[in-house]
């Protein structure tokens, strides 16, 4: 019986090994062995940002073509847990993507970054006021929700969400958990100011779900269990330009819509700094940044990136200037939706 | 003289074995204890209202599995014929053995576009009870077959209705054993993460997504380690008050008809038909979509982190039962249930060592020690508690531990630790919890299911159901086949 025993487990071991090694072949598979260099750079971001269809995966072998160098890609499943996954890790990072206006002011106060040089032709949506210039902008959009058209008419502006009309109908992510969802809140607080809690109430039965992430959110949504979704007005982009449906549109309100912009930036501790900001510059070129833009169907941070594609097609929203921190108050949130 | 100090030796070895597997398993608490400096006590107002939450969301899921799993025995037991019995114990099971993220998705494409998906407190006890009443069903089976067999037919023989039986036997000689499994049922719902955070809506259904969230929104450590070690002592007191087995091993198995309802006959495949059709639902939609690359690469990936995990839970299995039996180490692994999947994650990022091999190696020791304690006590236990009386006279005859193991233990529970190590397999092959935080570089399945969701792409997401559903599938078929081997 022990013969067995060892048999299964040796097996057993050697199977994970063989797939491990074939796993590494495959993946190697193609690379010139000039690839294969020493100097390698370290880059924390969020999984979608590097998956098979985002911009990531793409920038960075245009990247290590460039440099000669190679790169070991950390990621998180919620940009959220980017800061914390930073702080705790034992090996340095040399570049994190994928903060927030709403994470990066906390980023900033708990961590120490390199400066960042100024970048040009910066569009000036995504200078946010008091944000820390370590941080670099490197997409953006407006937000706002989004419906398909043919169904219920819009709103028309702040007070006619919560008609009756909408019962249902609005599918917005938990402020707690995701980065759009508090987004939301904040807009409403800058709106509705001390009646914030009123209006929550007034709009509660409209809201069909909340759902822990945009993505959760989105896919309510696409499955038409919700008319409007509270995402980025660039979600057109997609459906436009990949999907080729034109039937979705964007709400668009007098009172102004919140921004949010997405921002990479290059801790103090790292090791290979200098791959770190020449990356960093490396996102912030035109053409990367026309890559981040189609891939991760946000706005470009440069101006004219956009010009002849579907996302100059985008209709202009009006920005109104929200909190940008991660606010602790959610106090009206709770009375509202958790009761 | 050197026979005796071989057998010390040996004694020495089995104690410190249970003292290591007790400390790996609280291993994620030692580690905060020791990363952390500085504590803050998170104030009452903070956690006692999520813990009535997360108590009520647990107490009616778990009594309610407790009934709809009473009424889906009845049904099963109508069932007389060997071969449909083994159907409706896989059927039974089937929803409690598939990972949270296949049962959302399924739930998900179920309700589209016809109705809305009643998200918040009720979304997650309907999926509580559609996981755990099945395998509460299966549970009554194996209490009334094993505790109260010989009475049961006494009972029908001497005329007994089935109010009588359940009232006057079954009643007061399972009530303790029906406590324990209502405990084992409570503590699933309420230490569950990844249906409460997705399905839970604007609810912190339990006191795992609000730790969840005391990390992401606020960076406090402190504080969500003292919630998660509240939560496991709680349980683990509760375990230790109510010590019973609650999946006793069956004795030969027999059939009950005097129990069975046949118009209850079809409850049986209910919750798995609710499953597997959102699955079909989900179907003509993913095939719109193509496979996007890396999917071989991702493939490769949860095969061989399945199969780690399947073979770190074999060892840790071949390590307890050395060490069994012995009622600490038995009282703490029945009660114990580990930490949340962050604070089990992030305490791995805290081990010293990175880079891709050594990732790998804490995300395989994460999952271990997450999914072991809830194994052991649910198909392992009852193996090894069962061969107590064989390890006694073996021991009386002179036998050594060492032997004890490969000669008793090994060929008779073998079965039943190889397929709670499939299924751990299974488990390791589709989590996206834990994968999230420790995976860095390593791109799963799941996770690129979860990748593909943020950027749009939902029906190539459920696409990836199919090979992952298969990898998952292939890997408890190859652990359970590996049985055969070693029981020849």
């Amino acid at each position: 019986m022990r013969s067995r025993v060892t048999v299964l487990l040796l097996g057993g071991v050697s199977l994970v090994f063989a797939l491990l090694f074939a796993r590494q072949l495959h993946m190697s598979n193609g690379l010139p062995h000039a690839q294969f260099a020493d100097r390698k750079f370290r880059v924390l971001t969020y999984g979608s940002f590097v998956s098979a269809t985002g911009p990531g995966g793409r920038l960075l072998d245009d990247f290590k073509k460039a440099k000669g160098c190679d790169v070991d890609v950390v990621t998180v499943s919620d940009a959220g847990l980017l800061l914390e996954r930073l702080k705790l890790s034992r090996e340095p990072f040399d570049i994190v993507i994928g903060f927030d206006q709403l994470s990066a002011p906390r980023a900033a106060n708990e961590v120490k970054w390199k400066s960042v040089p100024a970048f040009k032709n910066v569009r000036p949506e995504v200078k946010l006021e008091g944000m820390s210039s370590d941080f670099a902008p490197y997409d953006w959009s407006p937000m706002t929700f989004i419906f398909r058209d043919g169904l219920t008419a819009p709103p028309q502006n702040f007070a006619d969400m919560v008609d009756k009309r909408f019962t249902g109908k609005f599918v917005l992510e938990d402020p707690r958990a995701s980065s759009p969802g508090l987004q939301f809140f904040n807009w409403v607080k800058s709106v509705k100011g001390e009646d914030t809690a009123e209006f929550l109430q007034k709009f509660k039965p409209n809201v069909q779900s909340v759902a822990p992430s945009w993505s959760f959110a989105y896919g309510i949504f696409e499955k038409r269990q919700a008319e409007f979704v509270f995402s980025y007005l660039t979600s057109l982009a997609y459906h436009w330009g990949t999907d080729h449906d034109k039937s979705f549109r964007a709400v668009n309100l007098p009172e102004g819509h919140p921004v949010q912009v997405e921002y990479a930036a290059v801790p103090d501790t790292c090791k290979e700094c200098e791959l770190g900001q020449e990356f960093l510059a490396f996102i912030m070129d035109p053409s990367s940044q026309k890559t981040i833009m189609e891939r991760n169907y946000m706005m470009p941070a440069l101006t004219g990136v956009e010009e002849g594609t579907v996302f100059a097609q985008l209709p202009t929203l009006t920005l109104r200037p929200t909190l940008h921190s991660e606010s602790k108050d959610l106090n009206e949130w709770d009375q509202v939706f958790k009761h | 003289m050197s026979g005796t100090r071989s057998l010390n030796t040996e004694a020495y070895w089995r104690a410190s074995l249970r003292v290591l597997l007790a400390l790996l398993l609280v291993s994620p608490f030692l580690i905060w204890l020791i990363y952390i400096s500085e504590w803050e006590f998170p104030p009452v107002k903070e956690w006692l209202p999520l813990v009535f939450v997360s108590g009520e969301q647990a107490l009616v899921s778990s009594l309610l599995s407790l009934f709809f799993g009473w009424l889906m025995f009845l049904g099963a037991e109508s069932w007389i014929e060997r071969r449909q019995k083994q159907m409706c114990e896989v059927v039974l099971l089937l929803p409690n053995l598939t990972p949270p993220l296949f049962l959302i998705l399924s739930l998900l494409a179920w309700v589209t576009p016809w109705a809305a998906f009643p998200y918040g407190l009720n979304a997650v006890i309907f999926a509580h009870v559609l996981m755990n009443s099945g395998l509460v069903a299966i549970a009554l089976d194996r209490l009334v077959q094993s505790k109260l067999g010989g009475m049961t037919e006494a009972a029908w023989t001497l005329g007994a209705s089935r109010y009588q039986f359940w009232t006057r036997v079954a009643w007061p000689f399972l009530k303790f054993d029906l406590a324990c499994l209502f405990l084992f049922v409570f503590s699933i719902c309420f230490t569950s993460f990844s249906i409460p955070f997705m399905l839970g809506g604007e609810t912190w259904a339990t006191l795992e997504v609000a730790i969840f969230d005391t990390i992401r929104a606020d960076g406090r450590w402190d504080k969500a380690v003292i919630l998660a070690a509240g939560q496991s002592l709680f349980l683990l007191a509760l375990a230790v008050a109510l010590p019973r087995q609650f999946w006793p091993p069956r004795p030969q198995r027999r059939p009950l008809p005097f129990l069975g309802v046949p118009q209850l006959r079809q409850l049986v495949f209910l919750p798995a038909l609710i499953l597997v059709g959102g699955w079909l639902l989900g179907l003509p939609n993913s095939f719109k979509a193509h496979l996007e690359p890396g999917v071989a690469d991702a493939v490769m990936a949860s095969l061989a982190l399945g199969l780690s995990v399947g073979l770190l839970h074999l060892v840790f299995f071949l390590v307890t039962a050395y060490a069994s039996p012995h009622l600490g180490l038995q009282r703490f692994l029945n009660g114990y249930l580990s930490p949340s999947s962050a604070i089990t994650g992030f305490a791995m990022l805290l081990l010293p060592g990175s880079g891709e091999t050594i990732d790998f190696v804490k995300l395989v020791l994460a999952l271990t020690l997450i999914s072991f304690p809830l194994l052991y006590r649910w198909i392992v236990h009852a193996a090894l508690d069962g061969l107590q009386n064989q390890i006694l006279v073996a021991r009386t005859l002179g036998a050594r531990w060492s032997t004890v193991l490969f000669e008793i233990v090994w060929p008779q529970a073998a079965p039943q630790i190889l397929r709670a190590s499939g299924l751990a397999a299974f488990w390791g092959a589709a989590d996206f919890a834990i994968t999230a935080v420790v995976a860095g570089d390593f791109n799963t399945l799941p996770l690129m299911m979860t990748n593909l969701m943020g950027n749009y792409s939902l029906p190539s997401a459920e696409l990836l159901m199919i090979p992952l559903f298969m990898v998952s599938l292939g890997l408890y078929g190859l652990f359970t086949g590996a049985a055969r081997y070693v029981s020849r």
